[in-house]
């Protein structure tokens, strides 16, 4: 027969049992952990940029690290961007790094002053963290000019680029490699691509079934990536040519992804809603009338 | 009012708690209101910080509070079961454990939301959900639900509650200060206990007991379909809704033994919360943890033997020890097995056995609630190479577990404070000779 001590005791057993059962119980930080190191890591940076049609450059610096056998961005810190003449550095600006460890500046060219050699030279700097060390990264380049123009033809549109280095006699930029792309949502789709002839020049034809905004309006690149003494030069050009948007939820006003809720739902909510909130008044009511209601 | 002997009786053991603070109750709310400012530090350092002191991050955007949410809501089923289904039933033996039960429910469902708001990055946004709410939303629902369900849980405790006030009004033996004499009266609604009135009430709690039943299982499944209707390994599941409102009755059981044990213990009630409560409470939870046991078991055996890729990865976290194994085995040894072996062998099948048996299974469906949440948000559907591994994966911070601690000290400490306005053990419910 079980005593009450021996109950007791048996309690304690059970929990020291439980206890034993749950090794690594505490373990709400599951997975083995492993301590961000204290020892800073020298982080990878580069600087790309991509002469825009309009004047502009867009500078790119990018950081990362490598952890775990793996290359991670450095996001959200501070990267400095300037530009070195002769002697003489200049600040550009500073820009923070996105979730992919990107830093994104754009410069006017009219406000940069290029080197004896003609070339611009930039440079990026990211000044460290608590594990990052220090780093940075530079790029020199020669300014050139891009134009895009677009035609519409009997059957299709052509779309016209145009490579040059500015100056008082424009120079074209042959034999450069240039894709052409639609401007989309999450990356850009390819409709084309070819080599600059002798005068800098390339005509591609654009499909016509091209899905664009609820006004049929598309953005048109044309890129030259990666060019020896340019970097990437692209141009932008936005035309009424793609096939207008026919918002999908206008055509079924009420679902479960559209503006309205399905009829059904509606009806189902309402019975719901009002039987039971209906119940709810009735009894209020009740209570109300308990005060009224004499004593026998 | 007029008290037959068994209420006298009543009345007068039960008078020292409703009539002053003792200085162990004093104590007892000043140990609680320990942790409760430390909750409100830790409040305040996430709304001037914002959410990066907490543990959530890109990966796992839910941990710690959703899961004292799933929680709190769950155990607040207690009143909705013992108060509403033992009602309609008429099962005698319910009557000195209605209150505690009503009072589990109102409480919890006045907490459990709370942690919502904590969870919500904007609150300045918060009246967004009424002027841009979709009623496809099972977000929309669950707000929806959990109001109606509130109210409805509050309605009921008053309503179960109006006859003892009417006792407390007139009982001028209680000494009691006017300005409480004056709020047991505005409440007590001239209830002078005619014919009429009780009728009246009669018929208001069996309404109100119909509706909480389908309203308590509606407000859990909603919340199940937050999950079940989400595209995620673990989550996507069609056994959601009933797994849910099984595990709420299951919980809300078993806080109410506790309850009953700590009130029993601390007040004298040896001769109101007899051993019989715990026994019959105790084979409600025999049951339910059977067929919570039958459904964790299909739940997981089904993601197993189908081998899809995402769902393997998930039950793979589950059962590896140098990941959420312990807590996985800590939740179905002392959420299932525990229980069951406790009330099932007549030799254990003690209130204290009982009880210690339904703490562990009210910290194991705790556990078991985490379980649902942070592996599956650790195991997304899209590549998540070149991430920060603290991104990845959820460690709660002090900031989440002192407001979970605070959570947990202010229902205790609004259960106390119940506890101090109207007796425990509901005094108007000896209106016969056996009062249990």
């Amino acid at each position: 027969m079980l005593t009450k001590d021996k109950i007791n005791r048996l309690s304690f057993l059970i929990i020291i049992g439980l206890r034993l059962t749950c090794c690594g119980f505490p373990s709400f930080g599951q997975t083995e952990k492993k301590d961000i190191a204290m020892e800073k890591i020298a982080p990878r940076m580069s600087l790309l940029s991509t002469q825009i049609n309009g004047d502009s450059i867009l500078l790119e610096a990018s950081v990362k690290v490598k952890r775990d056998g793996s290359w991670q961005p450095v996001d959200f810190e501070s990267v400095k961007f300037t530009i070195h003449t002769d002697s003489v550095t200049k600040a550009l600006g500073t820009a923070s790094t996105n979730n992919m460890g990107v830093a994104s500046l754009k410069v006017g060219k009219s406000q940069l002053e290029k080197g004896e050699d003609g070339f611009w030279n930039f440079g990026s700097v990211f000044g460290g963290n608590e594990a990052v060390e220090e780093g940075e990264a530079g790029l020199s380049i020669k300014g050139a000019g891009i134009a895009i123009s677009g035609e519409k033809q009997d059957t299709s549109y052509s779309v016209t680029l145009r490579l040059f280095v500015p100056g008082t006699e424009s120079v074209p930029i042959a034999d450069a490699e240039v894709g052409f792309y639609v401007k989309r949502h999450f990356s850009n789709l390819k409709i084309g691509e070819g080599t600059t002839d002798e005068n800098g020049e390339i005509i591609i034809d654009c499909p016509k079934d091209i899905p664009g905004n609820t006004q049929g309006n598309i953005i048109l690149i044309g890129r030259a990536d990666d060019l020896e003494e340019y970097g990437s030069v692209a141009a932008f050009m936005e035309k009424q040519w793609g096939v207008p948007l026919q918002d999908s939820t206008d055509r079924v006003e009420r679902s479960l992804s559209g503006h309205l809720p399905p009829l059904w739902m509606v009806i189902t909510f309402a019975i719901l809603m009002s039987t039971v909130w209906g119940h709810y008044i009735v009894i209020i009511y009740k209570l109300i009338q308990l005060r009224k209601m004499k004593t026998s | 009012m007029n008290l037959n002997q068994q209420q006298s009786e009543a009345l007068k053991k039960f008078a020292p708690q409703i009539e002053s603070f003792s200085r162990p109750a004093l104590v007892w709310v000043y140990l609680l209101l320990i942790p409760m400012g430390l909750a409100a530090y830790a409040l305040y350092r996430q709304v001037v910080d914002g959410h990066i002191v907490t543990g959530m991050r890109d990966h796992v955007v839910w941990g710690l509070y959703i899961a004292n949410f799933i929680f709190f809501i769950g155990i607040s089923y207690a009143g909705a079961i013992i108060s509403g289904f033992l009602h309609l039933l008429k099962v005698e033996w319910r009557k000195p454990i209605i209150r505690i039960a009503e009072l589990i429910t109102v409480i919890a469902t006045i907490i459990g939301p709370v942690y919502i708001l904590l969870c919500v990055g904007r609150l300045d946004r918060l009246h967004h959900l009424v002027i841009y709410g979709r009623l496809q939303s099972p977000i929309t629902w669950d707000v929806l639900a959990i109001t109606t369900y509130l109210f409805g849980g509050l309605l009921f405790l008053y309503l179960a509650t109006i006859k003892d006030l009417a006792i407390y009004r007139d009982a001028t033996e209680l000494k009691l200060s006017g300005w409480r004499r004056r709020i047991y009266k505005a409440l007590a609604l001239d209830y002078q206990g005619s014919p009429e009135q009780n009728k009246s009430l009669a018929i208001s709690m069996n309404l109100l007991s119909i509706m909480i039943i389908p309203l308590a299982i509606i407000v859990h499944s909603v919340l199940s379909w937050i999950f079940g209707m989400t595209l995620r390994p673990g989550w996507h599941s069609t056994i959601f809704g009933p797994y849910f409102v099984l595990a709420a009755i299951y919980s809300g059981t078993g806080v109410l033994i506790i309850t009953m044990w700590i009130f029993r213990k601390v007040y004298n009630l040896y001769d109101y919360l007899l051993d019989k409560h715990f026994i019959y409470l105790g084979y409600i939870m025999m049951v339910m943890a059977g067929a919570y046991g039958y459904f964790t078991f299909s739940e997981y055996l089904t993601d197993w033997y189908t081998s899809t890729r995402w769902d393997s990865e998930v039950i793979s976290k589950l059962f590896d020890l140098n990941q959420f194994g312990g807590l996985f085995l800590f939740a179905n040894v002392a959420g299932i097995i525990l229980p069951i072996a406790i009330v099932a062998i007549p030799y254990f099948r003690k209130p204290g056995l009982i009880t210690i048996a339904a703490a562990f299974m009210v910290l194991a469906l705790w556990v078991k609630r985490y379980l649902i949440i942070v592996p599956t948000l650790e195991s997304p559907l899209f590549p998540i190479q070149d991430s920060r591994l603290e991104y990845i994966h959820y460690s709660p911070t002090w900031v989440e577990w002192a407001l979970t601690v605070g959570g947990v000290a202010t229902f205790l400490l609004l259960f106390t404070l119940a506890s101090k306005f109207m007796t425990i053990v509901s005094v108007s419910e000896f209106e016969s000779e056996k009062h249990v």
